[in-house]
């Protein structure tokens, strides 16, 4: 006899966007699970066709409000790829130093407002607030303080207007630094105090062996370039990473979702991937930390996704300060470069993990064609493979228990799906 | 981000059509600079609680769906219970299932003072990527534009 029950979750809180999850269930089985997804996000790439190529920078900013540094380093660098332009080392460790800012302002917000509520069993941030005001003071202030490094080197807080192909408009000075450098000190002891906090809670279990891929740079934690690394496959450079990755529209959303060319498997990216793949490249205070935790790789436990995204924050805060005690204003501040008919691809580290663009120019600096694959797309297919098996471990639960917990599972991925699109409405049918 | 300032007009927008209201508000703003009043763009509400401590009066302008018909633009004051009640019915944009109302919740689970809180909704329509301002959504930009001028004016005349 078959049985048909329905599980509906109105809204998933504390994602970026809506959407919905359908599971179906045939007797004991999870048969299917689809994260259904309504939005166009390609809508981009064909706007920045025929746009000149200074402005592709701040378009793609404005994909994402949350991770808009990540956008505009992945393209200038992928612009600069398809010009042939060599940035200098103090161009590349400015640009280090903004996406700290990001990383910083992106995971705090998501470890505190977002993740650790679920581990206190809080209903909201509000809830977490009242019950741990001095824990969430300091979430935000740190959030704060990654804020306003993100002013001085992007021009504003929201969607940095300072990056350009070939640097940046204008450097900022060392005076300007140096006054972040006593509020950056408090956060570096903050950010690894939250960490101990975080790391000596309880957490839900949850892992299945998948293939962990992040950038990996023989000589640091990787933001913006470096090989793609593979728990489970050898390394490629960044040039083949169409030849290797492809993108598939599904019926049931309109993101598309990215996958191996070769065998249609699926991969995760994200703080844990590159927390498995990087850890030696953390700096000292970040190294010390993990030791001191005992935290073992890899890490596998998607709920332990948050551990790694505080590490990070530690890592982007120490690292902020070695930039700006030495740090050197680039002189120009940006290299200047000729149009030429190109093609260009770069890939950097986003907070919620890799992203990728390519771009064909043309010989008057107009793009032609572009290609831009953020995380969160990359992700989804994982996502649906861990819910199905999360579900099937579930299923002797009550539905509304179930979809508690899917919920959780899925605030660990951060998906951010205003990159790729919105999110959440649970639909779970038993057959 | 306010530090010379005693007043925070804070717009909160996207580029996403009409959910630039905020933001096209505090654009027509910078034009009228006026002593001690801090215009701040944010795309997540969460952004003020950076700065709410900081000042002594904040304005927080933001697009809103499901507001009375006839209205365009809707004043709130946090600290009147019953507006703040209203607040909770009205359906605002927010990322990260954090609206204006959680935000400001937030703010008093931390036992930060929210009583010096004014919230201006403006009516949206349409809230599509890269989109322009909706007709409705110009007017009630404009309409937002011109009460605010007169509010702080008004603050200002009777602090001098």
């Amino acid at each position: 006899m078959s049985e048909t029950r329905k599980i509906t979750v109105s809204a998933l809180t504390r994602v970026e966007g809506e959407g919905a999850l359908n599971v179906c269930v045939e007797g004991e089985r999870v048969v299917d699970v689809k994260l259904t997804i309504y939005e166009p996000p390609r809508f981009f790439e064909a706007l920045l066709r025929g746009r000149a190529i200074e402005e592709v920078p701040d378009i793609t900013a404005r994909i994402c409000g949350i991770c808009p540094v990540a956008y505009q380093m992945t393209s200038v660098h992928a612009l600069e790829n398809a010009l042939g332009v060599q940035i200098t080392p103090a161009i590349r460790q400015l640009r280090r130093l903004l996406y700290c800012g990001e990383w910083i302002e992106s995971h705090v917000l998501h470890i505190y407002m977002l993740n650790a509520p679920d581990l206190f069993d809080c209903h909201s941030g509000i809830e977490l607030a009242a019950r741990f005001p001095t824990e969430v003071n300091r979430g935000l202030r740190m959030k704060k303080i990654g804020n306003r490094l993100l002013e001085v080197l992007g021009g504003r807080a929201i969607h940095p207007v300072n990056v350009r192909v070939g640097g940046f408009y204008r450097a900022p000075t060392r005076d300007e630094l140096n006054l972040l450098l006593p509020d950056l000190r408090w956060a570096l002891q903050a950010s690894i105090e939250s960490t101990r906090w975080i790391a000596g809670l309880e957490f839900p279990e949850y892992g299945q062996e998948c293939e962990f891929i992040a950038l990996q740079h023989p000589d640091e934690y990787p933001f913006n370039e470096g090989m793609i690394a593979s728990t489970m496959n050898s390394p490629l450079v960044v040039g083949d990473y169409e030849s290797h990755f492809a993108e598939q529209h599904v019926k049931h959303s309109t993101a598309l979702q990215s996958v191996h060319r070769d065998t249609c498997e699926t991969y995760l990216l994200g703080p844990m991937a590159r927390f498995n793949l990087n850890r030696d490249q953390l700096y000292p205070a970040a190294k010390q930390l993990v030791n001191e935790l005992g935290i073992k790789i890899p890490l596998v436990n998607r709920f332990h996704a948050i551990i790694a995204r505080c590490v990070e924050v530690v890592h982007a805060f120490e690292e902020a300060i070695e930039k700006i005690e030495n740090y050197v204003p680039p002189s120009p501040a940006y290299i200047q470069y000729a149009y030429r008919d190109g093609y260009g691809v770069a890939a950097t580290e986003a907070p919620r993990g890799m992203i990728f663009h390519s771009y064909e120019i043309t010989a008057k600096g107009e793009v032609s064609k572009a290609n831009i694959v953020p995380p969160t797309s990359q992700n989804q297919r994982q996502i649906e493979s861990d819910l199905k098996d999360y579900i099937q471990r579930l299923l002797p639960n009550k539905d509304e228990v179930i979809a508690a917990n899917c919920e959780k599972l899925i605030r660990t991925y951060d998906p951010c799906i205003s990159c790729s699109t919105h999110f959440l409405k649970l639909t779970m049918q038993r057959l | 981000m306010c530090r010379t300032s005693t007043t925070l007009v804070m717009g909160i927008g996207s580029h996403h059509g009409d959910d630039g209201i905020g933001w096209a508000v505090i654009d027509q703003l910078i034009e009228r600079p006026m002593d001690g009043v801090c215009f701040v763009k944010a795309q997540v509400p969460l952004d003020l609680l950076d700065t709410i401590d900081e000042v002594s009066e904040v304005h927080l302008v933001d697009a809103a769906v499901g507001l009375d018909p006839s209205e365009s633009l809707l004043r709130l004051n946090y600290s009147i219970p019953f507006e703040r009640a209203a607040l909770g019915s009205i359906s605002m944009m927010g990322t990260h299932g954090m609206s204006v109302t959680e935000v400001l919740r937030i703010a008093e689970s931390l036992g930060v003072y929210t009583g010096h809180v004014t919230i201006w909704l403006c009516k949206g329509q349409s809230y599509q990527p890269f989109e322009e301002l909706s007709e409705v959504a110009r007017q009630s930009v404009s309409r937002c534009v011109s009460e605010l001028v007169k509010e702080l004016r008004s603050a200002r005349t009777v602090a001098r």
